[in-house]
């Protein structure tokens, strides 16, 4: 189902616009939020939950790219998700363990909107490559292995640009007054 | 801040980079299209003994079901596909063909580095390792009496298929006799120059794909297919030749700087603009015009109430781009004589910009400009698939201020349109009162750099070594703003004006560098797009 489709039916409020949404990009949102919360069950519900935040969203809200929005929303979701295990101490998959020197405490939820303004500043004058690399690793939680695969490089060499990709990252917030 | 501060961030940093990383395609697909030759010739010319081109499965064979072990999908004999996961591939005793394409599909494809053929071996098809970018050694066993090793290359016993170059030094005379060429064989070889023989049918997949020092290509008539990806990369080949009727893979050519000169013995328009034969602004008469004027049309039937605001230009053109400014008149319709061009020169991103204006009426000095760069799909071949695609719209009042900013800045965008302090390298600058102060250094391809500050401090020329090339940027401070020039000495006059020297620069004014290349000395009035060669 085309996105123009899909607009036009959340228009009309038809429940048709979620079915066709989950058709078309339901796999990718479920891949994305389970690489955050590590858990099959609790990412199926993170994308219910993403549908249901199209639903009450669009319209008025007019996403330039419904991939885009629907995979943030489910993103967004699947952080709300493991705040919630972290405080309650459900164990999910490890992920991002080059980020264990970041605490775990769940805990205020922090200025997210704020910090996202300034690593997207960041971001913007990373060439390309760059770019690519870092979204593809913190934003929807590629593996290594998945990178090195993408970017026909070896796995050494996602992890040695990673990680000066964060130190340059952490530089740029320690000079905005973020506490790492 | 908590780890889950940060991935939550991550999520907030704004749509276009989300949409970037959602629509990226890998690097290099394993996917190839199967062309079927036209030149029915060609085709008679096979000689048996190697299995070519689109067909996987041996004609007229039925029979027995594929059997598959290890990840091996084998059919009387032939292997059909590599379904494992291991680096490095051993085919199984009893497989007498390899198939095209063999491992074409499968996932970890550009982490295999060695295969292993057996005695049982008699048949390799020509794309059979298609999709193997990393493949590093094919070894055969020696009791193997269909293959050899000599000359440079691993080849068939009767010489007609070179499986992969295995010689050394930076020249190469593929030998005669050699009629097809497999896939990947060359791939990131450090040659300098290679000779093709009379009688090359085909070239395979990526055959030649990222040969860096590859100076020229000149193939004889005798070629009528070159498969997907064959001499993408080849960066340095500014000269060359190819037959007219051969069939091209898709990519065949990606990056080549002379692939527009498709004609043997002769020279596209393109190919005479970056040689400098021809006038640039001449170049967007030469193109693809109905499509530009097709773009021109969508846009002003958006400004006109018309129209979804998608069309054949680029995305955010429209998007991000004002309103029409009050009293001003669209026109029914345009002709290319209704346009002016500025030649803006191969910009940043190693595309060719013209900026085109359109004066509006109603309001006398309002004119509509659009900036384009020149686009060409995949394999482009001929000059009429270029056309010029529009990527920025906006108005100006007043008709001389739509030309390029007179002092030869531009604030620096990205890929995106957002604006952005750092050059390409990562380097950050800093400024105090008026002048630049300090640089802090991102990370990128870059491994080595240099900065020469403007006697007033206002300018600094980056010189900086890309790995492949030292590459020259200068950023200036205007006011409280950074800009770039608008044209690095980057790819394109690393090609066509010599190599980039580093270490001599100076400033002579505050416009003007004076630099060493490999051809001697030159100026550079940093408002012009070209530097001038002294010596």
């Amino acid at each position: 189902m085309e996105d123009a489709e899909i607009r036009r039916l959340l228009e009309v409020r038809s429940e048709e616009a979620l079915r066709g949404l989950s058709e078309e990009y339901g796999a990718l949102a479920e891949s994305i939020a389970h690489r955050i919360v590590g858990d099959r069950r609790d990412a199926q519900e993170c994308v219910s939950d993403a549908c249901l935040a199209v639903w009450n969203t669009v319209p008025p809200a007019v996403p330039r790219s419904m991939k885009a929005y629907f995979c943030t929303l489910a993103r967004r979701a699947a952080i709300k998700r493991l705040r919630y295990n972290t405080a309650h101490k459900r164990e999910g998959a490890v992920s991002f363990p080059e980020l264990a020197f970041l605490p775990d405490r769940a805990g205020s939820a922090g200025d997210g909107a704020r910090l996202g303004a300034l690593i997207g500043r960041w971001l913007s004058r990373q060439p390309r490559r760059g770019r690519l690399l870092f979204m593809k690793r913190y934003y929807m939680g590629e593996s290594i292995a998945e990178l090195a695969g993408f970017f026909g490089i070896s796995e050494n060499n996602v992890s040695v640009r990673l990680s000066r990709l964060r130190d340059s990252l952490r530089r740029e917030l320690e000079k905005e007054g973020v506490e790492i | 801040m908590t780890k889950t501060d940060f991935l939550e961030a991550v999520g907030e940093v704004g749509e276009d980079a989300v949409r970037e990383c959602l629509e990226a395609a890998p690097r290099r697909g394993a996917r190839w299209t199967r062309i079927v030759p036209a030149v029915a010739a060609a085709c008679a010319a096979i000689v048996c003994g190697v299995l070519l081109w689109h067909s996987p499965f041996p004609s007229g064979q039925e029979g027995t079901d594929p059997r598959e072990a290890d990840g091996f999908v084998i059919r009387n004999g032939v292997l059909l596909a590599y379904e494992g996961e291991a680096d490095r591939v051993t085919i199984p005793d009893g497989v007498t063909e390899i198939a095209d394409g063999a491992f074409r599909e499968n996932a970890r494809a550009a982490q295999i580095t060695a295969v292993r053929l057996g005695a049982s071996v008699v048949k390799v098809g020509v794309n059979a390792f298609a999709g193997l970018s990393a493949l590093e050694e094919i070894g055969i066993a020696e009791e193997n009496g269909a293959f050899a090793e000599r000359d440079g290359m691993l080849c068939t016993a009767d010489g007609t298929l070179l499986l992969r170059y295995v010689g050394e030094g930076t020249e190469y005379a593929i030998p005669e006799g050699v009629l097809y060429i497999a896939a990947h064989a060359f791939q990131d070889a450090p040659l300098e120059t290679v000779t093709f023989p009379d009688g090359l049918l085909l070239i395979g997949c990526y055959a030649f794909a990222d040969c860096r020092s590859l100076a020229r290509i000149d193939l004889p008539a005798s070629v009528a297919q070159i498969d997907e990806g064959a001499f993408s990369g080849c960066g340095r080949a500014v000269d060359g030749s190819v037959p007219v009727d051969v069939i091209l893979g898709r990519d065949a050519f990606s990056n080549v700087p002379f692939f527009l000169t498709m004609l043997a013995g002769t020279t596209s328009p393109l190919e005479a603009v970056v040689r400098g034969t021809v006038a640039p602004s001449e170049a967007i008469r030469l193109s693809d015009t109905a499509a530009l004027l097709t773009q021109i049309g969508e846009i002003l039937a958006f400004y006109g109430g018309e129209g979804t605001g998608e069309g054949s230009f680029a995305y955010g053109a429209i998007a991000e781009a004002p309103p029409l400014p009050e009293g001003a008149v669209l026109p029914e319709a345009v002709t290319m004589e209704d346009l002016s061009f500025t030649d803006r020169g191969w910009g940043k991103t190693g595309v060719y910009d013209m900026q085109i204006t359109l004066p509006l009426g109603g309001a006398p000095t309002v004119s509509m400009v659009m900036e384009a760069y020149l686009y060409a799909p995949g394999a482009v071949l001929y000059w009429k698939d270029a056309s010029f695609r529009i990527a920025r719209v906006y108005f100006t009042e007043d008709a001389e201020a739509a030309a390029p900013a007179a002092a030869g800045w531009s604030v620096v965008f990205d890929e995106a349109g957002r604006e952005g302090a750092g050059l390409w390298t990562g380097i950050t600058f800093y400024h105090e009162d008026g002048r630049i102060v300090r640089c802090a250094h991102g990370w990128d391809s870059v491994t080595e750099y240099r900065l020469t500050f403007s006697p007033d401090g206002t300018r600094c020329a980056v010189e900086y070594d890309r790995g492949d090339a030292w590459c020259l940027g200068v950023q200036a401070l205007n006011g409280d703003r950074f800009e770039v020039s608008r044209s690095d000495y980057v790819e394109y006059l690393n090609r066509y004006f010599g190599a980039y020297v580093p270490g001599a620069l100076a400033w002579e004014d505050e416009n003007t560098l004076r630099g060493q290349n490999e051809n001697g000395a030159f100026s550079w009035d940093l408002r012009e797009v070209y530097p001038t060669q002294l010596g």
